[in-house]
């Protein structure tokens, strides 16, 4: 391939998910602390008439954080570019998400701190009777297509790699990909007491978030296993030949891209409507336990992952 | 299908949690053959110990309400009890009786109450 073409598919997928994620800003997070209408602020339950007086200042506040954090991602994509280093520019999906749980998460936990240390214990909860299984959220069969498609990269590279690939892609990648299996597991089985009242629209929403999030993350990691694969396959078996196979891949990568863009557009905006007048998760606290907005063990997970990601892009980068 | 305790009920908690199961089969909510969460879900769900529950599934398991099978879970074995001793039916029934006496209900208001929580009780049910 030319220069040309080389930097083309960098810029034109970086280009992308960068319009993506700017347009989820302006429709989903910009008003997101609001989402469950004007009683809560970020799952915290507020005083009436908060957003007239303090709230100004706690959305500010937000806004400002969501603002510079997507200042950080139009930088990894901006600095690259004028620089021609268009190998550089998935440096931006990793950043994104260290820059989006550390930032944000953060503010979402310093908020409750501040705002919502101790909120209302409910004397009264439910439970649901359903039965919930492992595999009704996690198709095993799937997991083990997606460890052979990396198995299949690796074992391209390791016997037929030339010698213009980076090591640094598929070892991010393969962390990546299967780093996000202990999430989807901590997810499929987090659970909360339900509040007394409407008890059925809150279990529906939350199997709603639940799988919401399962989704989006099952359609990230195809995305990410059909790269490796494209980029397997690119240095590894001869081009002439094999260029339908790297642009089959590029396919796959590319309608998982738009399924997981449709899901999140869509999704968020299904549950934003469902929990709407429903108490949004972690403003309550059972009579057994302390109010949790996190999932049991997500935020160790949150930041093992994120921490391993950094750690990784720090040491392929000196 | 959801199963409610109260911090404020008198009852010891893993009691709730067998009374509430009890009467979601005996509204037919909860129907012979049905599949009921594992202990470790409803113990997460609730945030309680492990044991809470699992009390709770053995006095159903003894009652005979549920069947518990290796690798299948806890089962709804019947809507109906074991126990058939007359005497032992009565006792809960003359406890519950005294109290509404003590709580100053007369013959009628006491009649009207049993028949309200016992249309309460079939009503998702349908017919015994």
């Amino acid at each position: 391939m030319s220069a040309e073409g080389n930097a083309f598919l960098p810029l034109a997928s970086a280009s992308l998910v960068l319009a993506v994620r700017l347009f989820f800003l302006v429709r989903r997070l910009w008003d997101y602390p609001l989402n469950h209408g004007p009683g809560f602020f970020l799952g915290v339950a507020v005083e009436p008439g908060f957003y007239e007086g303090p709230g100004i200042r706690w959305l500010k506040r937000y806004r400002t954080l969501l603002l510079a954090q997507h200042a950080i991602l139009v930088s990894a994509f901006v600095v690259p570019v004028a620089l021609h280093r268009w190998n550089d520019l998935p440096v931006m999906a990793p950043v994104d998400v260290i820059t989006f749980f550390s930032m944000i998460g953060g503010f979402i936990l310093w908020t409750r701190r501040r705002l919502g240390a101790s909120p209302p214990r409910l004397s009264s909860v439910a439970v649901t009777l359903d039965a919930r299984r492992l595999s009704d959220y996690i198709s095993w069969p799937m997991e083990a297509m997606v460890a052979a498609f990396l198995a299949f990269s690796w074992a391209l590279l390791f016997t037929h790699g030339d010698l213009h690939f980076r090591w640094q892609w598929p070892v991010l990648i393969t962390y990546a990909v299967m780093g996000m299996l202990p999430g989807k597991i901590i997810l499929a089985r987090y659970s909360f007491p339900l509040p007394p009242e409407r008890t059925e629209e809150h279990h529906r929403w939350l199997e709603a978030n639940r799988r919401y999030s399962l989704r989006v993350m099952e359609s990230m990691r195809w995305f990410f296993v059909a790269i490796l694969a494209g980029y397997a396959v690119r240095h590894g078996l001869p081009s002439g030949k094999t260029i339908w196979l790297q642009w089959s891949f590029l396919a796959v990568a590319a309608a998982a891209f738009l399924l997981m863009t449709a899901i999140l557009i869509r999704g968020s905006g299904q549950l934003a409507a469902m929990g709407r007048d429903l108490r949004p998760v972690g403003s309550w606290a059972g009579p057994f336990q302390p109010a949790r907005l996190m999932l049991r063990g997500g935020l160790a997970w949150s930041i093992l992952y994120c921490a391993g990601l950094a750690a990784l892009l720090v040491f392929f980068g000196r | 299908m959801f199963l409610t305790v109260d911090f404020n009920d008198k009852r010891p908690l893993y009691q709730q949690v067998a009374d509430g199961i009890k009467a979601l089969i005996a509204r037919g909510v909860l129907r012979e053959g049905m599949t009921l969460p594992s202990v470790r879900q409803v113990a997460g769900d609730l945030g309680v110990n492990l044991n809470t529950i699992a009390v709770a599934y053995r006095e159903l398991q003894e009652e005979g309400f549920l069947a518990v099978r290796h690798g299948a879970g806890a089962v709804v074995a019947s809507r109906r009890s074991r126990e058939v001793d007359e005497d032992a039916l009565r006792k809960p029934l003359r406890t519950a009786l005294t109290q509404l006496v003590l709580a100053g209900l007369n013959d009628r208001e006491i009649a009207g109450f049993v028949q309200r929580e016992l249309e309460w009780l079939l009503e998702k049910g349908g017919s015994r």
